[in-house]
């Protein structure tokens, strides 16, 4: 596995989701499997990627050359701080904090309540967006959500630790609130046409590993969620299950993925060696 | 240029800072060109939809000689029992029809909004079983390289948008969405299948610019036109259930939104269950 990584390094010293250019998102899950595994030369010149791909507003764009930072931004902050940098950090925090779903933003609220319609049912909690201009769905709220309370176990005594606080405490309220009856959590959506929607393994992976620590009656549906869907055929949904469950100690023991996933990708093969290596903490 | 925004969207469009936006977003009729539509019967998804579909396209006097075909199905999630996807032998005989008709290359390539991994889908869905080589012939649009294009009409916020390189560098782009119902239209008709070419790192870009700027607007109008609303519940029982695509839809401008860019043009086949 760790070989397939290395092998799927580009020039740049990033790296493509399958082949091709550079992404942010498989750059950092591979940086952090190749460090947890020693290989610490090529995980160097992938933070060097990351370094170099940082964008004057703070953020991160999914790729070079797409001209708007988006959640992957959140992704960023799992490279260790020794080799972010805290100015780097505190930077991609910042532009956490200032992001929040379009349909929960003060302007876009008063054009709904001119227009007669009720406002969005999340402006209490907001979430995160993909992009900003866009609604917050539950993977980057989770994405964020990882990142800003890393943060507050990083640097407790911030200056804007209550501003952190908060937002944090909005997107553990805003993924509680976008659970699936069933219990787990799809994109974002929990019923449509009085039909419950179903929760995907990955999202109740990411999730899960988000709501850390979090005790809330409604916390046992999604872990039960959670050991059902580990019979899932997909890495991506294996993956984050085992690291959603870790995070709550609740992964059986000896559980392993069913013979026929198949890691395709360098983000599955990467998530894989960080599950396999000890998780993302 | 008919400006077709409500007194109440002028005032709170003008109020919040978005009526250039409100503009931008607001209809403009454009006449459409005539196209030639076949529809044929298939008796079941099984060996015979290979002569159907050759003989469909055949009718169409299509010359994709030495050109470079991509194969757009509709993958959205998967759900054993349910009919959300295109059927994988109506794209496996669409392969085989334009292989056959001198294809330079033919390519199956899709990126799904909802589920980011689309081998998993797609193998879940059957695409795996039914199409030899699957993983050879395919592309995922949602990890495939990107370039930007900007759009020559504007009929949402967005003024440019990531599109793979695989679908801008196609000569011909057949759309083969699944005819279904949908959660905030009751039906699109396969109108907007085109969505999932836009990657899904970056489809959210798109789309949530779309659906926050403009899907209202059109949900509104589709509302008064079809009286009463359609109701999905008769055509989940015959033509099978389709899940949600959002919390916002995917509802976005109209028909003809994807940019001429590109050497390609495009083409429509759809697998629709009656």
């Amino acid at each position: 596995m760790i070989e397939f990584l290395l092998k799927k390094q580009n020039s740049d010293g990033g790296w493509p989701y399958g082949n091709g250019g550079s992404w942010t998102e498989p750059t950092v899950y591979a940086v952090r499997a190749l460090l947890a595994a020693g290989e610490t030369a090529p995980a160097k010149r992938g933070i060097d990627w990351i370094l170099r791909t940082a964008r004057p507003d703070g953020g991160w764009a999914s790729r070079p050359g797409v001209g708007e930072s988006s959640w992957v931004t959140a992704l960023a902050t799992l490279i260790p701080e020794e080799y972010l940098g805290e100015q780097t950090s505190r930077r991609t925090i910042e532009w956490l904090v200032g992001t929040r779903g379009e349909d929960t933003t003060a302007v876009y609220t008063l054009r709904e309540r001119l227009l007669g319609r009720p406002a969005s049912a999340d402006c209490a909690h907001p979430g995160w967006p993909w992009t900003r201009g866009a609604a917050a769905w539950v993977a980057p709220t989770a994405a964020a959500l990882i990142a800003l309370e890393r943060e507050q176990r990083l640097r407790p005594s911030a200056q804007n630790v209550g501003q952190i606080a908060g937002r944090a405490a909005a997107g553990r309220n805003f993924l509680l609130a976008h659970m699936c009856r069933e219990g787990g959590w799809n994109h974002g959506a929990t019923n449509a046409w009085g039909y419950d929607m179903a929760p995907y393994p990955e999202t109740t992976g990411m999730a899960l590993l988000a709501l850390r620590g979090v005790r809330a009656p409604q916390m046992e549906r999604a872990l039960a969620a959670a050991r059902r869907s580990l019979s899932t055929r997909s890495a991506d949904g294996q993956n984050w299950l085992r690291l959603g469950l870790s995070a709550h100690g609740q992964l059986p023991a000896n559980c392993r993925p069913p013979e026929e996933v198949a890691y395709r990708t360098v983000t599955e093969v990467a998530l894989n060696e960080i599950v396999n290596r000890g998780g993302l903490s | 240029m008919k400006i077709d925004a409500t007194r109440r969207e002028w005032i709170a469009g003008a109020f919040t800072g978005t009526g250039a936006a409100l503009v931008g977003c607001a209809a403009r009729k454009t006449a459409a060109a005539a196209a030639e539509v076949s529809i044929t019967r298939a008796a079941a998804y099984d060996q015979t939809l290979y002569e159907t579909v050759r003989r469909s396209l055949a009718k169409h006097r299509l010359d994709v000689r030495g050109r470079n075909v991509v194969l757009k199905p509709n993958l959205v999630e998967f759900e054993p029992g349910s009919v959300i996807n295109t059927h994988p032998l109506v794209v496996h005989a669409a392969y085989e029809a334009f292989t056959a008709m001198g294809a330079a290359s033919v390519r199956i390539a899709e990126g799904p909004g909802h589920r980011r991994n689309t081998l998993d889908l797609a193998d879940a869905a059957g695409y795996f079983r039914i199409v030899p080589r699957f993983e050879e012939v395919f592309t995922d649009l949602n990890i495939d390289d990107v370039s930007q294009v900007h759009l020559p009409r504007q009929a949402s916020r967005m003024g440019k948008l990531y599109l793979p390189n695989t679908a801008l560098r196609a000569d011909l782009l057949v759309s083969i969405p699944k005819m279904k119902t949908h959660h905030w239209a009751a039906a699109t008709l396969s109108m907007k299948n085109l969505f999932g070419t836009v990657p899904g790192a970056l489809l959210r870009m798109a789309e949530e610019h779309a659906a926050l700027g403009g899907y209202r607007r059109i949900d509104r109008r589709f509302e008064k036109r079809v009286s009463p609303p359609v109701r999905p519940g008769g055509w989940n029982r015959r033509h099978g259930r389709q899940r949600a695509y959002s919390r916002h839809g995917k509802e976005c401008g109209r028909a003809g939104g994807w940019p001429r860019h590109g050497r390609g043009g495009r083409h429509l086949l759809s697998d629709y269950v009656h």
